[in-house]
């Protein structure tokens, strides 16, 4: 499990870090505070745990925070693996595409792996650590992606991180779009078809039980198999079969939610979960993503009523806000920690405090308490 | 009831809001208040504290809905809301709501709003305790110093058997009133704070109109009574008043009114 995350110069993300991090978290902030920028940094992560130096066709250098003259995004991830403390960290060249230093350790300090200057990898050995040079090696992203691991610790670190997924808003013509065999959905949802097509009958069965208590006529999915292995989705209703063009975008889009509790992701971003879902099945998909059988979840939401869904405890732990300064660049904090929102918590629920607090003013008030850079002009009437 | 007071002057101003029309009272046809035994009671404490007696306008339930509306506070918030928290959530609204309203209606307007805890015997200090602070919780958020939570535990008739004890027989008005705050507030219920009075008052009728007068009310020791719900709101009106009049406080706000 990621437990927390601190990044330097990746876009907004100047000196960033979500703390503390749970099972199943929630970010919330105005349009543009960086809820999509996160989702890309974990995007990131898991790009180069698979030997990817860049991502969405963006050329490195475009993710380093604008204004900066840096050509290395700094990386830190902790993680909880079997009991165990450990982090990754590490610097990525954005010119070299790959990560230059690197570095695994446990919590106590002792160190597993680690790359210095990208010319040399010491590994951990039974008694003195085991120096290797690696200088003629070419590789991109993380190192890890390209070795053949055999300690168990540095290959739950690099599949964890490997593991991350992150969804774009899902969209319902990518959902709709006809695909072939995939043992992963694409950023926008493409690909359901071809997903749902290698699932096994009990995993089959058990996404059709669970959507079922979304949409109760719902009487089966089915993948219709065509020409060079192209596939479509088609859904049962009573007795009725409706074409992929024909299924509405809510179900489209809580079956591509669900059918990721199958997927090899140990943790998945989703943006805007609320996103054309109706308001009576909100409840239903919060208490889904809280309980996401053995996977982490990160979603953003504008929605007060997913947040009103959650406990206060829930709430406490998994919401975080995140709000730029005057230069634009994030920071985040736990929502219901900061004692006026807290306060409000007690009388009210989580989506209602949310909707009785000035985002914009709490980000000026924020900015001030921790002397980030704010605009002065900005009046404060509630006390951060 | 219609007011009287005359020769006293009137240079003070509260909204008062609340729930029923026996206890603030009501709106005349010309929109005035046709004061209740709560609104007598507070201008007896303020003719007692500064030698002054407030105008009041009333805002009925109705009238606070309306300003949620215009204030675009959702009646019931947005779904999903814990069922434990509806009503502390709309308290919080209207207390807001109120409080942005005497805001703008004068630059020194005061604000009382009234509730009865209810509710049966069970843990009712913790309701109370929750109903006030969600009321001063909603006063700050309006950056607004002047408001005043009333809220007689169980019910406003329990402020009364403390002083009406005494046609009891065994008991001397303001005798351990305390322990009133710890009867039922259901109506239905046969030891009822209102069935008591009225077997107390001698009466089967309307109980504020028939016995317990303005006059009556004037007669009672305000101070004298030693109950929490009262004792914290006393004090916190009075601060108000003389607040709003220009002098500091004569009373340290207590923990449930440190929020303004």
């Amino acid at each position: 499990m990621i437990t927390g995350i601190k990044v330097r110069n990746f876009k907004s993300l100047s000196d960033f870090s979500l703390l503390d991090l749970p099972p199943f978290s929630c970010l919330i902030g105005l349009n543009g505070s960086g809820k999509t920028t996160v989702l890309q940094l974990f995007d990131f992560i898991g790009q180069l745990m698979h030997g990817r130096g860049e991502m969405r066709g963006w050329n490195p250098t475009e993710l380093i925070t604008g204004g900066s003259r840096a050509r290395t995004i700094h990386l830190t991830v902790s993680l909880l693996i079997d009991d165990k403390h450990l982090s990754w960290h590490g610097a990525f060249n954005v010119d070299k595409k790959r990560m230059e230093n690197e570095q695994i350790r446990f919590d106590n300090g002792s160190e597993l792996f680690k790359v210095e200057a990208g010319r040399t990898l010491v590994m951990q050995g039974e008694n003195n650590p085991d120096r290797k040079d690696i200088a003629f090696l070419n590789y991109q992203g993380s190192l890890l992606s390209s070795l053949k691991i055999s300690d168990p610790w540095i290959l739950s670190v690099k599949n964890e991180l490997a593991s991350l997924k992150s969804f774009d808003l899902l969209s319902p013509a990518s959902l709709r779009s006809a695909s072939k065999k995939s043992n992963e959905l694409g950023l926008g949802g493409d690909g359901l078809p071809g997903f749902l097509s290698q699932l096994d009958s009990e995993q089959s069965e058990s996404l059709m039980n669970t959507l079922s208590q979304f949409y109760p006529r719902l009487q089966a999915f089915e993948i219709k198999r065509r020409q060079f292995g192209w596939k479509n989705l088609l859904i049962k209703e009573y007795q009725r079969t409706v074409q992929t063009g024909h299924i509405n975008d809510g179900l489209l889009r809580i079956l591509a939610i669900l059918s990721q509790r199958y997927s090899s992701s140990g943790f998945l971003f989703f943006d805007e979960i609320e996103n054309g879902i109706n308001q009576e099945i909100v409840q239903k998909l919060v208490e889904q993503l809280q309980n996401f059988r053995d996977k982490q979840l990160m979603v953003t939401t504008h929605s007060a009523q997913v947040l009103n869904y959650l406990n206060d405890s829930a709430a406490r732990k998994s919401v975080y806000l995140l709000y730029q300064d005057i230069e634009g660049l994030t920071h985040a904090r736990k929502f219901y920690d900061i004692p006026a929102v807290s306060e409000l918590l007690e009388f009210m629920g989580p989506g209602q405090a949310m909707s009785q607090t000035n985002l914009i003013e709490l980000a000026t008030q924020l900015c001030q308490k921790d002397d980030l850079p704010q605009n002065d002009d900005k009046k404060s009437g509630t006390e951060a | 009831m219609t007011t009287k007071n005359q020769g006293l002057r009137r240079s003070m101003f509260f909204v008062v809001s609340g729930e029923g029309s026996s206890d603030l009272g009501t709106k005349d046809l010309d929109g005035s208040l046709k004061k209740g035994a709560m609104t007598f009671i507070l201008d007896r404490l303020s003719e007692l504290s500064c030698g002054q007696v407030p105008d009041y306008e009333l805002q009925s339930e109705s009238d606070v809905k309306q300003l949620r509306k215009l204030l675009n506070l959702r009646d019931t918030g947005p779904r999903g809301t814990d069922e434990s928290k509806k009503e502390s959530e709309k308290l919080w609204l209207n207390s807001y709501a109120l409080a942005v309203y005497a805001k703008r209606k004068e630059e020194r307007a005061g604000l009382v709003y009234f509730r009865d805890t209810d509710g049966t015997r069970a843990a009712p200090h913790d309701r109370w305790k929750r109903m006030v602070d969600a009321m001063y919780s909603g006063f700050k958020h309006a950056d607004y110093k002047w408001g005043v939570a009333m809220v007689p535990r169980p019910k406003s008739e329990a402020w009364f058997l403390a002083y009406y004890q005494k046609n009891d027989g065994t008991h001397n008005a303001y005798d351990k009133c305390s322990r009133f705050e710890d009867m039922s507030g259901n109506d239905g219920s046969q030891n009822s704070c209102k069935s008591l009075l009225m077997r107390w008052c001698s009466c089967s009728g309307n109980v504020y109109q028939d016995v317990i007068t303005e006059e009556e009310i004037k007669c009672i020791d305000w101070n004298h009574i030693d109950m929490p719900s009262l004792t914290i709101f006393r004090k916190r009106f009075e601060n108000v008043i003389t607040g709003l009049n220009g002098r500091s406080y004569p009373h340290p706000d207590c923990q449930y009114t440190r929020a303004s």
